[in-house]
């Protein structure tokens, strides 16, 4: 109480500071609103324009490119595989990122070692994890392959980057190792949160490990897992590096999704005004998300 | 507890054992878990590359010149954003987190027009302005957050001696701040040295390429031997592990404070 007193107190009689406070932060939102509220109007008025990377081609066609996108062949199948991408991704990183963060809730000597050990996969970069998944995975020499194998659980191989069925599982399952340790962080944040004492009237009072998680912890939880989940899905959503490098959204499409079309349209057929046109609609797609996203957890409240 | 972690690490243990075994022994069947005899061969493979070679360069002052630039900036505006009240700060806040979430990809395009026209493609100092303005949000956020947490009553009594709102923060505000700042240089300096989409797009000349993107080009291209490759990737991440077994009890906690804090 008395230190938020104080704090009113500096904060209002440094209120003729004012500019002071402005000119300390402005040159931070000058580059902000430069590349972020700038680019996104660039962007959108981009996406009316018959654009070329190179040429000096530059004509109104109105809303010609949005048209083009849902006319796509593969319209269906690349909407389906971003659908697939973003909610399977999801859900495991959470259960693998909630697992872990239970078994790493612990007071131990060198707990602090093994949490750092544990986000290593998060600060690996995206290049290196995929090639060293591809290394691990390698149809011929993988280990994975040779130890399957050799514990008898498969007869063949598995072609986990060039088989149509199997590549979506296969880069989703990387997405999920890559990214499970940035929710263990918030959840790690988040089990400190609960009151100890919780636990404790529920031991009196007899409850299960299953009944206390159920009753206790996951209820703690629902804001960091909603605010997990809603910086996740936006990422993973719009995510390029992994796929790209993994499979560059193939074989034959089956792994395509629309922010890896995006660079296509732009840097190999050069049509700038396609590739806004599908970032613009990303975008809307964002803001909708936003929107629904808020109403259900008002709701929920 | 220790098995599900050699679990999750079991691909980089692979991936290390493996840089270090003979072309030959990489496609034994069965495989051997240390390399034996340990071979240097992919490293000298990886470093007699001309483009691998200047692309560690590039990435090391790209990484450390975005590192640095976004410390000065964020610490001031942090600052201001967490103590001094100026018009429309509550806003600015809220705007950082948009921007915080904004993924590059959907402003790949714009920022591709607007480099071009002032000229800083193909510069490693317009990729280390990208960085930068990519690391601002998060780590304005994570500092606000640390700053809050420190009592106002330091910097009252430090104005009441007649100190001005610069030297109280930079002689009391900043030295209590150890942590915070030691994990936004974290971040940062791993962002930045790991940021791949906007340092493939924007440089195009061979010279002037960024470590991911030199090893995306070589893992698509695949002209080189896999020790070759594993080798790459294993001195990529070497500074990364370095900075992060370093700097362990401030990562975890540190970002958490960020990410969820305020």
């Amino acid at each position: 109480m008395i230190v938020n007193s104080l704090l009113k107190s500096f904060k209002s009689r440094s209120g003729k500071h004012g500019w002071i406070g402005f000119a300390l932060f402005a040159p931070g939102l000058a580059l902000m609103c430069l590349f972020l509220l700038y680019p996104v109007a660039l962007n959108i008025y981009t996406s009316f324009f018959s654009k070329h990377l190179i040429r000096p081609r530059n004509n109104f066609v109105g809303l010609k490119n949005y048209l083009r996108i849902f006319n796509d062949d593969n319209f269906a199948l690349i909407l389906q595989n971003e659908i697939t991408w973003t909610v399977f991704s999801v859900i495991f990183q959470v259960i693998l990122g909630l697992g872990v963060a239970l078994l790493l809730n612990q007071k131990l000597r060198g707990i602090s070692i093994v949490r750092a050990l544990v986000i290593l996969p998060w600060v690996t970069p995206v290049v290196v994890t995929v090639l060293m998944w591809k290394w691990v995975l390698n149809e011929l020499y993988g280990i994975v392959n040779i130890a399957l194998k050799y514990f008898g659980l498969i007869d063949t191989s598995i072609a986990f980057w060039s088989s149509p069925a199997m590549a979506m599982g296969t880069v989703i399952g990387i997405n999920v190792w890559w990214g499970f340790p940035f929710m263990t962080i918030i959840f790690l944040a988040g089990l400190k949160s609960i009151d100890q004492n919780l636990y404790d009237a529920a031991k009196v009072d007899g409850a299960s490990p299953l009944q206390e998680f159920m009753h206790i912890t996951l209820p703690g939880l629902k804001h960091f897992i909603a605010v997990a989940v809603l910086l996740r899905t936006i990422w993973i959503f719009t995510n390029f590096d992994l796929i790209w490098i993994a499979t560059k959204g193939g074989p034959s499409y089956h792994t395509m999704i629309f922010p890896i079309m995006t660079y296509l349209q732009a840097f190999q057929s050069y049509q700038l005004g396609r590739a806004a046109a599908i970032s613009a609609l990303l975008i809307l797609c964002l803001l909708l998300y936003l929107v629904v996203f808020f109403r259900v957890y008002k709701y929920e409240e | 507890m220790v098995l599900v972690t050699l679990l999750i690490l079991f691909p980089i243990l692979w991936m290390i054992s493996s840089s270090f075994k003979l072309e030959k022994d990489l496609f034994a069947i069965p495989p051997t878990l240390f390399p034996n005899p340990v071979s240097l061969h992919g490293y000298e493979m990886a470093l007699s590359r001309p483009s691998f070679v200047s692309a560690i360069t590039n990435s090391v002052i790209v990484a450390i010149g975005s590192t640095v630039i976004t410390l000065f900036l964020t610490l001031h505006g942090a600052y201001a954003l967490a103590r001094v009240r100026f018009f429309g700060r509550a806003f600015f806040a809220k705007f950082i987190l948009c921007f915080y979430m904004f993924p590059a990809i959907l402003l790949v395009i714009p920022i591709y027009m607007m480099m071009t026209s002032m000229h800083l493609t193909n510069s490693l100092f317009g990729i280390m302005v990208i960085h930068t303005i990519l690391n601002i949000p998060f780590c304005l956020w994570l500092l606000r957050a640390f700053f809050i947490t420190i009592p106002a009553e330091l910097e009252e009594a430090a104005i009441m001696d007649g100190a001005s709102i610069l030297g109280a923060f930079y002689r009391i505000i900043i030295p209590l701040s150890k942590p915070g700042i030691a994990a936004v240089t974290l971040f940062s300096f791993i962002a930045s040295w790991s940021e791949f989409l906007l340092a493939y797009v924007l440089v195009t000349s061979n010279s002037k390429k960024t470590l991911p993107v030199v090893l995306a080009e070589e893992i698509i291209g695949f002209e080189m031997q896999w020790s070759g490759l594993l080798a790459m990737s294993v001195i990529v991440l070497i500074p990364i592990f370095f900075a992060c077994l370093i700097f362990s009890k401030y990562l975890v906690e540190g970002l958490s404070s960020g990410a969820v804090k305020g």
